[in-house]
């Protein structure tokens, strides 16, 4: 149990207000929350979807704001939905081949358009599209088949609902009258997360996403963290506000890398880095900024050195398939992982801190020195001091010297290969004196 | 200095270029290549009457103002602020060795007293006088070297025909003698190699705005040779160095990088160096705000020098002739830098080991000094170098540095860095051998 979590729950209990079996059931979502942090931050590489009507437009998630298209011109677009070459199950299929160990999914993004069969709006792909499937639904019992964890994302913003009002900095050109009440919109925002935690099994977590669009409004996250917490103590809550995380959050969303400046001090929540692979998360036709595999792999070994998950996104087209440069990029991370993932899965960050030559990652009393950039035949790793006089250098599989010397340890290092993204040396540390 | 260059046409430049075929540098030349190569820091001043307009040096092409227009600019100029002795006083205190000053950019206007044209500061501004002549002689007085930027290419003049690529909404007739003209460029650069003593170069650009014309480069750069020998002649054309050429430059990169997208990859033998501006601009403009930070701006001349390039670091002085303040704060930053550190940089070359991700090296006469650019622990062990190494200190204070030997290099046990260490140096002492 974290520190933090102590202390609030120490305050609970004195102010004595709760009942004994009101008590139980927090500590009971505490022990929950707290393994599946864990679970979280084992898991290290994670798959991101960003789907949605959007995609017909190949324009990126945020084409009816970035072309000023109204709510009614927007909803045009609904009845030309028909994804007929979506399939859950190769999705989910592709993301193991990638080595992937959770799928974070857009249920609803900033157009305010489910991709479930909501109850509390028609504005759904059930009522909506000629397509009429739930692929919130199929993705759910496809992950669950497979044993892959679901996150599911979740747009505090909406440009699409007449109740989110006062607007923020975006949204303001969907024609909608200038009301409304947001105490009702947050009512409708609560509602469907308790269908997307009601009815689609277990969750492992809610994304949020949005609620930098307006500083100035209750957003009323207490009420609305609880609830989830309530219906599923073990679905984990993080929030992208480029900001310091919140009482109730369990993880820390950045977009593209780790910013060591938003980690607050004495942070004990584990983070995220969400990147594209391309330079969009929706669909868009005429981005072709894709990064190499070797960057992509590069990337994903950074996070892992500041003890961060990677999640890797895809924006399926509108026929709802995931276009094969998505797919080539995936498969050559899942090849590396196959190879060296024992270095990044159920990792922390390492001894060392992340620098301009690499990083370093541990497992246990396991370290793994992962060298991004360095070339030369000598390393001195400071502040060290290793359990043995050898080395493993995986990508070779071969034993290499490890000396120690006053402040650390020296290993001698093969010479690097053309092919070597990533040459990593792993030790064990000595127990400590 | 330009903007949008088109590499295919550049790369068709070779073909047509003479220059000096059998170019011999003179003893004078390749001394002077050696003091060069040892000065390490220089001053690029972008001033001319474009300043007036505070757009940059490229106004009058970029908002396509005609030539007939654009001389109504020149009467008005009047830097009443303009102090040559405090130009060279500041290039001396931050530790330059040169300064590289427009004599004549794009757009035609000489700034000494050309008697080729009238199109100059003298004939032409209220001013009147030749700023030329008074940094020349501020520069003698303070003993700091003065190249001479000249722009081949010229918006003004109605000879310069046909147009390159830019130039193209002066108003100038379709017609004139591009021999003529090339003819008043040989004048204009004699004047300025016979009138204002020892010059250590000339810095062209502008021949990318014609690269399949023939620019008579055989008999400028002979004609400078004969004038002064000991002065460098480079050309900012940013494909391979052509024959007579003395040095390589490369515009806002370091050697080898092409950031810019117009720099060629190609490094030469040749004495090299990086220019750079402080902000985004050359020429002063209204509002580029974007000054790097000091230790940025250190940091690349210090990753220069490791790459055995000089640093050409920009003024564009206000239209008054003054710095603007934020030049003068990074100017001062810089000369605290190199009272300390100096001797890492001046008379140094790149040194025993290449860029690394630590930072660069430079060496000279039994020193290799380490730059850790970017580097906070406290072990560091890098690659064997030639000779043996008898001590090592950190240069900012003399505190030994522990170091252990091993057969494929050496490991240093290095002091705490402060915070806001911009460049931790140490020297590694050398004994020849092996």
């Amino acid at each position: 149990m974290t520190r933090q979590s102590r202390i609030s729950l120490g305050r609970i209990l004195l102010a004595g207000s709760l009942s004994l079996g009101a008590t139980q059931q927090l500590l009971a979502q505490r022990a929950a929350a707290d393994s599946a942090r864990a679970w979280f931050a084992d898991a290290k590489i994670g798959l991101f979807v960003h789907w949605g009507i959007y995609s017909l437009l190949a324009d990126g998630e945020w084409v009816m704001n970035n072309r000023g298209i109204s709510a009614a011109e927007y909803e045009h677009l609904a009845p030309r939905f028909h994804p007929s070459r979506f399939d859950a199950r190769a999705w989910v299929a592709l993301a193991k081949r990638a080595g992937i160990n959770y799928i974070i999914m857009t249920t609803k993004h900033h157009d305010g358009f489910a991709m479930f069969d909501s109850k509390v709006t028609d504005w759904d792909i059930v009522d909506r599209t000629p397509f009429g499937r739930d692929v919130i639904a199929e993705l759910a019992e496809a992950c669950r088949e497979a044993k892959m964890p679901l996150v599911l994302y979740y747009s505090q913003l909406d440009w699409h609902h007449p109740d989110f009002f006062p607007r923020g900095g975006t949204g303001r050109t969907a024609g909608r009258p200038e009301a409304g009440e947001f105490s009702k919109y947050l009512e409708f925002m609560d509602a469907q997360l308790e269908e997307l935690l009601t009815r689609y099994g277990r969750v492992a977590g809610i994304w949020f996403d949005g609620e930098w669009d307006n500083g100035a409004v209750d957003w009323q996250l207490p009420r609305t963290y609880a609830k989830i917490k309530a219906l599923q103590p073990s679905a984990l809550i993080g929030s992208n506000r480029n900001g310091l995380p919140q009482p109730g959050e369990d993880f820390l969303p950045f977009e593209s890398y780790v910013r060591p400046a938003s980690i607050p001090a004495g942070n004990a929540l584990p983070l995220e880095v969400a990147d594209k692979i391309n330079d969009t998360w929706g669909y868009r036709a005429h981005d072709r900024l894709y990064k190499s595999p070797d960057s992509l792999i590069r990337s994903m070994v950074r996070a892992a050195g500041w003890g961060s998950n990677y999640v890797a996104n895809v924006g399926p087209m509108s026929d709802g398939a995931i276009q094969p440069e998505f797919v080539e990029r995936l498969e050559a991370m899942g090849t590396w992982l196959r190879q060296f993932g024992s270095s990044i899965y159920g990792t922390r960050a390492g001894p060392i801190p992340p620098a301009s030559w690499g990083v370093t990652t541990q497992r246990n009393d396991t370290v793994f020195v992962h060298l991004l950039d360095w070339s030369d035949r000598l390393l001195a790793l400071s502040g060290v001091r290793a359990a043995g006089k050898t080395a493993l250098v995986m990508n070779r599989g071969e034993s290499v010297p490890l000396t120690a010397v006053p402040g650390g340890v020296v290993i001698s290092l093969p010479p690097r290969q053309a092919g070597d993204i990533d040459l990593i040396v792993t030790f064990k540390l000595a127990q400590p004196q | 200095m330009i903007r949008v260059r088109l590499s295919l046409l550049m790369s068709l430049m070779p073909a047509a270029i003479v220059a000096q075929p059998k170019y011999q540098p003179t003893p004078e030349n390749l001394a002077a290549r050696q003091w060069f190569q040892d000065a390490k820091l220089g001053m690029f001043i972008h001033w001319g009457i474009s300043s007036q307009l505070e757009d940059g040096e490229w106004v009058m092409e970029n908002k396509g103002i005609r030539t007939a227009d654009y001389e109504r600019i020149a009467p008005d100029w009047n830097p009443t602020k303009f102090d040559a002795d405090r130009w060279v006083g500041a290039a001396k205190t931050a530790g330059m060795k040169y300064i590289t000053l427009i004599t004549k950019h794009h757009d035609g206007f000489a700034l000494w007293d050309s008697k080729a044209s009238d199109w100059d500061v003298v004939d032409r501004t209220k001013y009147g006088k030749d700023l030329v002549r008074q940094i020349a002689d501020a520069c003698q007085r303070q003993g700091i070297k003065l190249f001479f930027y000249h722009s081949q290419l010229d918006w003004h003049h109605p000879d310069y025909f046909p147009l390159g690529t830019t130039g193209k909404n002066s108003g100038r007739p379709a017609a004139g003698s591009f021999p003529r003209y090339l003819d008043y460029l040989d004048a204009q650069v004699t004047e300025l190699l016979t009138n204002y003593g020892p010059i250590g170069g000339i810095w062209f650009d502008g021949m990318w705005d014609k690269p399949t014309a023939d620019w008579r480069l055989d008999q400028t750069y002979a004609l400078i040779h004969r004038l002064q020998p000991a002065a460098l002649v480079g050309s900012n054309h940013h494909v391979t160095p052509f024959p007579g050429e003395d040095f390589q430059m490369f515009e806002r990169d370091l050697p080898g990088a092409n950031s810019a997208g117009f720099n060629t990859t190609d490094i030469s033998g040749l004495p090299l160096e990086t220019s750079q501006t402080m902000n985004d601009s050359w020429g002063f403009r209204l509002p580029d705000r974007a000054w790097k930070p000091s230790a940025t701006l250190i940091r690349e001349m210090v990753t220069a020098a490791g790459l055995n390039a000089n640093y050409l670091l920009n003024v564009g002085p206000m239209p008054n002739g003054e710095f603007p303040p934020e030049a003068n704060k990074i100017l001062a930053d810089l000369g605290r830098w190199t009272s300390t550190y100096g001797e890492s940089i001046y008379g140094t070359r790149a040194g025993p080991i290449g860029r690394r991700p630590w930072g660069v090296t430079t060496a000279k006469a039994g020193r290799v000094y380490l730059h850790l650019l970017d580097w906070s622990e406290r072990l560091l062990a890098i690659p064997a170098v030639a000779g043996k190494v008898t001590k090592a200190h950190r240069l900012s204070d003399g505190a030994p540095v522990p170091f252990t030997t091993d057969p494929n290099g050496l490991i240093l046990s290095l002091p705490l860095r402060a915070a806001e260490t911009i460049d931790e140096v140490i020297v590694l002492q050398l004994t020849p051998g092996r």
